[in-house]
C-alpha cells in the first residue's frame, strides 16, 4: 500500500474539522454545513450526496452542479431558482418531481393553457374532468392528465378537489408509478401542507410504496419529526417492511430517544408481537389495555401487577392468546380461590414474564428491568 | 522551450508527459503516461482511510495551438459498416395429404432479425414448400478504459465494473492529440491536468474496529467525504479554491519565440 508523500497524517485543521463533525448532535445537514464552515457555493459541486436527508434545510444559493443527489430526501426542504442543479443526478429524490414537471410543461406548451382553463372552472368540473380522464389506459395521454392534475392539486385551495385528485391519482397506470410516488413525496415536502393533509398524503404513499427505497428513506426522516401519529405510521411501516431485518438495529436505537409515549408503546407492541405472543403478553400493562412504556424501569412490583392482570384475564375467560395457560407452558390458569395456589400461579407467571422480558432485551428491545444491566 | 510535470501525490496519480516537438513542421505531440493507485490518510495514528479514484478526467488547455479533432486518442467511433449474415433455406417435399395453409412469422430484436415463411398446398398435387430466412445483425464495440469526450477532455474508468477503483497504468506513452502551432503566435503553451470529481473519489476506512469519525449516519459520512476531498485539494494545490474537484497531477509546457 502506498503512502501519501505530502504527509500522510491528517493535518490538525482536518482533525479539528472531523472532531467538530463528530460533535454535531443533529442529523441536520445544514447545521453540519454551518458548524464546519462549508461554502454552499463551491463545496457541493460534483459532490456525492446520494441518499442524504435534507430535512429542514434551506438550499437557496447552493450549487449542486454535477452532484449526485439521487435518493436525497427530507421534509421541509426549501430551494429556489438560486439553487443550481446543472448536470446533477436527482433520480428518486425530492427534486425529481419538480424537475420532471418543469421539463414536461416546457416541452408541451399547450398543457399550460389547459391547466389555466381548468383552474378557472368550478370544483365539480375539475373533479369530474380528472376522474373521467384518469380512466384513459394509454400512457402518453395519462401522463398529460396526471401532470396537469398535479399542478391543479398544488394550485387548488379546495379540499374536495385535493382529496379527489389524491384518490383518483392512485388508480394510475403502473408505468407512471414513479411519477405518482414523486408527486406524493413532493407534496409532503411542501411547507404549506397542513397536518391533516400531510397524514392523508403519507397514508396513500405508504399504502402504495411502502417497500420503495426513497419512501423508506423518507420514513426514517419522519421517525424523529412531526406529530405522534406520523411517527407511529413511520415506525409501523418500516417495522412491517420486508427489509426490516436490515435496519432493525437502527430502529431499536432511534426509539430510545422518542419523546412520545404513544409512539414508544406502538413500537413495543409491534416488536413484542414479532418476537412471540408470549413476549407480547409479558409487556401488557397491568390494566391489560395496552403495552407498558419501556421508558420506565420494570420493577418486581410492576411484574407482580402484570401477573395479577393476566390471572384476572384468565379468570374472566377473555384471554384470546391461550399462551400462559397453553399445554406446553406448564402453568395452569388459576381458577379457584385457594390462596396458596393463587400465590403459586402469580409467582410462576412473574417468572415467565421476567424470562420473556430478558429474551426481548437480548433481541435488542430497549426495555429496562430492575436488577438487569440496563436498568437505570 | 520548457516543461514541468507535477505529481504531489504520485502514488495516487502519476502523470508523466513527454513533449515531442518538430521544429520544421512546428507540431507538438504530448505523449502521456498515466498510472493510478491508492494512498492513505491516518488520523492520530488510529484511523486510516484508503483513498482511490473511481473515475478520472484528463483535460488539456492550450494557447497558440490548434488540434486535429479527428485524430484524438480514445474516440469512440461508431462503425459505419455492420455485417449482416443471411441464410435462406428452401426445400420441396411431396406428401400424400391435401393441405393448404400459410404461416408467416417475423422476430425482431436488438441483436438481429429472424423470420420464417411456410406455405403448404395440397390436393393430389401433394407438394410442400418451406422457406426459412434467418438474418443476424452483429455489432462489436471495443470497450475503452480511456474515452475521448468533447473538446480536449478524456475520461478514465473501469467500464466493466464501474464501482471498482482505478489501479494500474492506463496510458503508456500515448499520443492524446496532435497540436499545430497557429501561424504568427510568438507564445505557445499547454497545460495537461488530471483531476477527479469529489463524487468519484473513494474513501474507505481500513481499520473498522477503530471507528471514530465514520458513523452510522449517512449525512455525516457524506460531509466527511467532502472534508477529505477538500483536505486532499488543499494539500495538493492550496492556491486554487476548492470547487468540488481535486487536481491530482498536472503538466505544463511553454514555448516562446523572439
Amino acid at each position: 500500500m502506498n503512502t501519501i508523500d505530502l504527509g500522510h497524517l491528517a493535518t490538525d485543521e482536518l482533525i479539528e474539522k472531523m472532531t467538530q463533525l463528530e460533535k454535531v448532535d443533529s442529523e441536520n445537514f445544514q447545521q453540519m454545513v454551518l458548524v464546519l464552515g462549508l461554502d454552499p457555493k463551491f463545496d457541493f459541486r460534483y459532490s456525492n450526496l446520494c441518499d442524504t436527508d435534507l430535512s429542514d434545510c434551506n438550499l437557496c444559493g447552493y450549487d449542486f452542479t454535477g452532484a449526485d443527489l439521487s435518493g436525497a430526501h427530507g421534509i421541509n426542504v426549501k430551494w429556489d431558482t438560486s439553487t443550481i442543479f446543472e448536470n446533477a443526478d436527482f433520480e428518486n429524490s425530492i427534486f425529481s418531481h419538480s424537475a420532471r414537471q418543469k421539463q414536461l410543461f416546457a416541452s408541451n406548451p399547450t398543457w399550460n393553457s389547459e391547466l389555466e382553463s381548468l383552474s378557472r372552472q368550478n370544483w365539480t368540473h375539475q373533479i369530474l374532468w380528472y376522474a373521467d380522464n384518469t380512466k384513459i389506459r394509454e400512457s402518453e395521454g395519462l401522463l398529460k392528465i396526471m401532470s396537469i392534475g398535479y399542478e391543479l392539486y398544488r394550485n387548488s385551495k379546495d379540499a374536495s378537489v385535493k382529496n379527489n385528485i389524491l384518490y383518483f391519482s392512485s388508480r394510475i397506470h403502473r408505468e407512471l408509478n414513479i411519477n405518482h410516488r414523486d408527486f406524493l413525496i413532493n407534496l409532503l415536502n411542501s411547507t404549506s401542507i397542513h397536518d391533516s393533509e400531510f397524514a392523508n398524503v403519507l397514508n396513500v404513499l405508504v399504502s402504495m410504496y411502502a417497500e420503495d427505497h426513497i419512501v423508506q428513506n423518507l420514513l426514517f426522516s419522519l421517525l424523529r419529526k412531526g406529530p405522534a401519529k406520523v411517527r407511529q405510521l413511520a415506525y409501523a411501516t418500516l417495522m412491517n417492511s420486508k427489509k426490516y431485518p436490515n435496519f432493525k438495529g437502527y430502529i431499536d436505537d432511534a426509539i430510545t430517544t422518542e419523546e412520545y409515549s404513544s409512539v414508544r408503546k406502538a413500537y413495543l407492541e409491534i416488536r413484542a408481537k414479532m418476537l412471540s405472543d408470549d413476549c407480547y403478553l409479558s409487556v401488557l400493562s397491568p390494566s391489560g389495555k395496552s403495552v407498558i412504556d419501556f421508558n420506565e424501569v420494570i420493577t418486581s412490583y410492576k411484574i407482580r401487577n402484570m401477573a395479577k392482570s393476566i390471572m384476572r384475564v384468565e379468570r374472566s375467560g377473555k384471554n384470546n392468546f391461550d399462551i400462559f395457560g397453553g399445554p406446553d407452558q406448564n402453568i395452569s390458569p388459576y381458577m379457584g380461590s385457594d390462596l396458596e395456589d393463587e400465590t403459586d400461579y402469580i409467582f410462576q407467571t412473574m417468572s415467565k414474564i421476567r424470562r420473556n422480558i430478558l429474551v426481548m432485551i437480548k433481541a435488542g428491545v430497549p426495555l429496562k428491568i430492575e436488577g438487569g444491566d440496563n436498568a437505570k | 522551450m520548457s516543461y514541468e510535470n507535477k505529481n504531489p501525490n504520485s502514488e495516487l496519480c502519476d502523470l508523466q508527459v513527454v513533449y515531442q516537438k518538430d521544429e520544421e513542421t512546428r507540431q507538438l505531440i504530448p505523449r502521456v503516461q498515466l498510472t493510478l493507485g491508492t494512498t492513505d490518510v491516518t488520523f492520530n495514528t488510529e484511523e486510516t482511510y484508503l483513498i482511490a479514484l473511481r473515475k478520472l478526467y484528463i483535460s488539456i488547455d492550450s494557447s497558440g495551438y490548434q488540434y486535429d479533432s479527428t485524430r484524438k486518442f480514445g474516440l469512440k467511433v461508431k462503425p459505419t459498416k455492420v455485417a449482416r449474415a443471411t441464410t435462406i433455406t428452401s426445400s420441396d417435399k411431396d406428401s400424400g395429404n391435401k393441405k393448404c395453409s400459410k404461416s408467416l412469422s417475423l422476430n425482431l430484436n436488438k441483436n438481429g432479425a429472424s423470420g420464417s415463411a411456410e406455405y403448404e398446398r395440397g390436393a393430389n398435387n401433394q407438394s410442400e414448400h418451406v422457406n426459412e430466412v434467418t438474418s443476424n445483425l452483429r455489432e462489436e464495440t471495443a470497450i475503452h478504459r480511456v474515452t475521448a469526450l468533447g473538446g480536449l477532455k478524456w475520461e478514465v474508468t473501469e467500464p466493466l465494473d464501474r464501482s471498482n477503483v482505478l489501479s494500474g497504468t492506463y496510458l503508456n506513452g500515448v499520443k492524446l492529440a496532435e497540436f499545430n502551432e497557429i501561424k504568427g503566435s510568438n507564445h505557445c503553451s499547454m497545460v495537461i491536468i488530471a483531476h477527479a470529481k469529489q463524487r468519484d473519489i473513494s474513501i474507505e476506512l481500513l481499520n473498522k474496529s477503530l471507528l471514530k469519525f465514520r458513523k452510522n449516519s449517512n449525512n455525516k459520512n457524506r460531509i466527511f467525504d467532502i472534508l477529505m476531498s477538500k483536505f486532499l485539494h488543499n494539500q495538493i494545490n492550496s492556491e486554487i479554491k476548492y470547487s468540488g474537484q481535486v487536481q491530482f497531477s498536472w503538466s505544463s509546457f511553454e514555448n516562446e519565440y523572439d
